[in-house]
């Protein structure tokens, strides 16, 4: 029997035994290895926070809760379709959509995505998040997100890209700039890795501030214990209007007791982080126990040998 | 119990028997049949319940002991008039070529089912007695028998001076050989023609069988003419319904034959197989019973005298009824074999073990039973059983309905849910899952009496839908179902333990179409077992 009468005797078999539902394991491949916020999100043993908390510590904070807020708003998109079954299979492709967007009824959205099996036991799998102005065909679609995320020992736990292409969507007439979350931004882009500990996680960021592109980059690494390390590099103006590079490095234990260090590169055209602009440790209790600024010895507070790094 | 079928009287005629002698002429002629059966006679009329399964039978003697080869018999069952006229079209034409060749013919039809005003009814079609009779008279055949065994069909004979009489006698002129038309109905013009639950069919058609297969034949010349026949069938279905609610039922005949008449309908002469009653078996009426729990034959057994039947090879139950108990065993006729019953053989046992179906209920008809039990369910493909479908124990409640499209079938619905714990290895991957299953079935199947001692087997189709769905424990896993029709195959086993209750056992084989993630046929079995209430 030709494959052709094959697949007509299959169609006619499955209209008659009426054969339906979304019952699949091949399925369950594309929705793991699309990454949860939870896979990417920084997880700071900083949960007390208090009055007379050092400065660095509540300034750690904020940067950790700006940090996960970008790191939703991405896993937000993907998550459209994690928890939906696929509208089309095809071999190795699953696509969810297109649906009219309901914030932009103009403009539609599918998501694409491709299995490639590497080994026996790695995965890679390429998904794109694309956007359309409604009935504009195939031609019109634009990349809003790519992805890629390679698994070994598991469809949970590998290594993943996530770029968000703000300025194509933008460029293709997509009003990017009607959400205040994404207005200004050029692209977000990150890698994670959850194959074992240490868990990482880079996002780079590129703001749009006027004529000049400002930059921002987290790093984050989480241990098994509990101890990790948060940095934050940013270049852009000073209020001057001088460039200026600055570091934020943040580390702890997992009792929540650390140290973080304002570093900054304040020769223009000279990339060098060595000026330290200040430091605070604190203890389990976020207390700080050794404060210091540049060029404020009246505010050294604590002797540095309480600093645990 | 009796049911009705209602026919006018005629006046009572005893005509002398005369046989003559060399006139074995079922080896000479070309015989053709048409046998009709049809339970349904329409608006205001029961639904019979024998009517179909007298016309097989009596197709059956007819191709194995009347001389007439099954490709010259046409077998209508529940069809309209009009497939009874196009199967007399057809006969006529094959007559006509027979005839051409210069080949002597008869023409047997036989009808069993409702007859009311004047009409037979086949279904909601009806066709006008006097019709059948002028078709008949006019037939192209050079001897016509009509046998009509329906309510009231003895209209039929009423305007040719029917006879109601235990027997008749054609008599011979000459060596002409006979011409003409014979008609026999089951009862008068006013009677009801009764059917019996005891003997599973219809009293007129069940001793005309029992008499074609060897029990009428006074003569002992392994023939059995339609005299024979006849007087037989008039004697047993007025004795058997002479003290039933509807009163006797008295067959009647008419004829208008010329030349040398006699007729022989079957000849045994020459064929050995059958069941052979010694002198010495005690008297009574024995009770030959198929392997489906169908009466076959009946022999009524003098004392002192011997008897025979011929019946085609297989497997039988015979049975005696005495006051108090049934006498029954088992006898195997083997092909060229006559088997002789040693009545001394037989157990006695109680009247539940009756392997005539349906004559332990007091109710007969369409019998209901409910039944609760579990179901083990595992796919043959191991990849599948591992990470997809997981083998599940299932809890179920059962509905069956017997010898509701016809006796011997069971028409049933199952409906069983159950679940179990499952795990999907998804590249190195353990996903843990809670599996449930909901089916539901309907299974149309034959159901056969194994042996004496309560025991049947079933076999036949079974159409399910299935409802299969996961929950995994990790909660960002969305939910997965699946839902289809899968069909199959089922075989049973069923113990009656007590009055009402029985035990069962199933085995089931289905086919199930995957498609989610690509197209795979796959299969998967069920065992069931359960206890089973019989209303």
């Amino acid at each position: 029997m030709s494959s052709r009468w094959l697949s007509l005797c299959t169609a006619l078999l499955s209209v008659v035994f009426g054969a339906c539902g979304n019952y699949s394991n091949d399925d369950l491949d594309f929705q793991l290895a699309l990454p949860e916020q939870g896979d990417m999100q920084a997880r700071m043993q900083l949960s007390v926070a208090r009055a007379d908390s050092a400065e660095y510590y509540r300034d750690t904070r904020t940067a950790v809760t700006t940090f996960n807020d970008l790191v939703g708003k991405l896993t937000a998109i993907i998550d459209l379709v994690r928890g939906q079954t696929p509208t089309g299979r095809s071999g190795d492709e699953r696509t969810w959509g297109p649906w009219v967007m309901d914030e932009q009824p103009s403009w539609e959205m599918r998501v694409v995505m491709q299995r490639t099996a590497l080994t026996a036991t790695a995965l890679q799998m390429d998904y794109w998040v694309q956007l359309r102005p409604v009935a504009s065909g195939d031609a019109g679609w634009v990349p809003f997100l790519i992805g890629v995320y390679v698994s070994d020992g598991g469809v949970q736990s590998g290594q993943g890209e996530i770029h968000l292409l703000v300025n194509e969507v933008r460029a293709a007439g997509y009003p990017i700039d009607q959400d205040p979350g994404l207005a200004g931004i050029v692209s977000i882009d990150v890698a994670y890795g959850n194959l074992g500990y240490p868990i990482t996680v880079e996002l780079g960021i590129s703001k749009q501030n006027g004529s000049v592109i400002e930059t921002g980059h987290y790093a984050y690494s989480e241990q098994q214990d509990g101890s990790g390390f948060m940095s934050f590099d940013w270049q852009g103006l000073s209020d001057n209007g001088l460039p200026i590079a600055a570091r934020m490095l943040a580390q702890w234990i997992g009792s929540g007791a650390g140290r973080a260090d304002l570093t900054a590169d304040l020769t223009p055209n000279q990339p060098d982080l060595s000026t330290v602009l200040g430091t605070d440790c604190w203890g389990v209790d976020s207390v700080s126990t050794y404060h210091y600024r540049l060029g404020k010895p009246d505010e050294t507070k604590g002797d540095p040998a309480s600093c645990l790094f | 119990m009796n049911f009705g079928r209602s026919m006018a009287r005629a006046g009572p005629v005893l005509v002398v028997l005369a046989l003559a002698a060399g006139a074995a002429q079922a080896a000479t002629q070309h015989r053709f049949a048409i046998v009709v059966g049809n339970n349904r006679g329409g608006v205001d009329t029961r639904p019979l319940r024998y009517a179909t399964e007298d016309a097989r039978k009596m197709y059956d003697v007819l191709t194995q002991l009347g001389g007439i080869v099954p490709n010259d018999a046409t077998l209508v069952v529940n069809q309209p008039a009009s497939e009874l006229w196009r199967a007399l079209g057809l006969i006529d034409a094959r007559i006509a070529q027979a005839k051409q060749r210069g080949e002597r013919t008869l023409l047997f039809l036989f009808y069993s089912g409702h007859a009311k005003d004047g009409e037979l009814r086949m279904g909601d079609s009806r066709v006008r007695l006097d019709d059948v009779r002028a078709r008949l008279s006019a037939g192209a055949a050079d001897i016509r028998i009509g046998v009509f065994d329906s309510c009231r069909a003895g209209a039929l004979n009423r305007t040719k001076g029917a006879r109601r009489a235990p027997a008749f006698a054609i008599e011979a002129s000459g060596s002409e050989a006979a011409r003409g038309l014979v008609m026999l109905t089951s009862a008068s013009a006013d009677e009801d023609a009764q059917e019996s639950d005891e003997i599973g069919g219809s009293y007129f058609s069940h001793y005309l069988v029992s008499g074609l297969r060897g029990d009428a034949d006074r003569s002992r010349d392994r023939r059995v003419t339609l005299s024979e026949a006849y007087a037989y069938a008039y004697a047993r279905t007025v004795a058997d319904t002479a003290e039933s609610a509807a009163g006797a039922q008295h067959p009647t005949f008419s004829y208008d034959l010329k030349g040398n008449a006699d007729l022989v309908l079957t000849d045994f002469a020459s064929r050995q197989e059958g069941l052979y009653v010694p002198g010495e078996a005690p008297a009574g009426i024995y009770y030959v019973v198929d392997g489906n729990g169908f009466i076959a034959a009946e022999i009524q057994k003098p004392a002192g005298s011997d008897r025979q039947l011929a019946l085609p090879a297989g497997r039988y139950y015979i049975r005696r009824r005495l006051a108090d108990r049934l006498r029954i065993g088992e006898i195997q006729i083997v092909s060229g074999q006559l088997s002789v019953l040693d009545e001394a053989r037989l157990k006695d046992a109680p009247f539940s073990d009756d392997p005539v179906k349906g004559a332990i209920a007091e109710n007969a008809g369409v019998s209901v039973s409910l039944g609760l039990g579990g179901t083990v369910q595992s796919f043959f493909d191991g990849p599948t059983r591992d990470g997809l479908f997981p083998p599940t124990g299932m809890l179920g409640l059962d509905i069956e309905l017997r010898d509701f499209f016809r006796r011997g079938w069971l028409w049933g619905f199952d409906f069983a849910s159950g679940g179990t714990r499952g795990e999907v290895d998804r590249f190195g991957t353990m996903l843990p899952f809670r599996f449930n299953e909901l089916s539901a079935g309907t299974t149309v199947a034959k159901e056969w009496r194994l042996g004496q001692g309560g025991f049947s087997a079933a076999l036949g189709l079974r159409l399910a839908f299935i409802l299969m769905n996961r929950q995994f424990d990790d909660e960002t896993i969305p939910d997965q179902f699946f839902a289809t029709f899968t069909p199959g195959l089922v075989t049973g086993v069923r113990y009656r333990f007590a009055k009402h209750f029985t035990l069962l056992g199933r085995g089931r084989v289905h086919y199930l179409l995957y498609n989610v993630d690509e197209n795979r046929s796959l299969g998967y079995w069920e065992l069931a077992t359960g206890v089973a209430y019989e209303f």
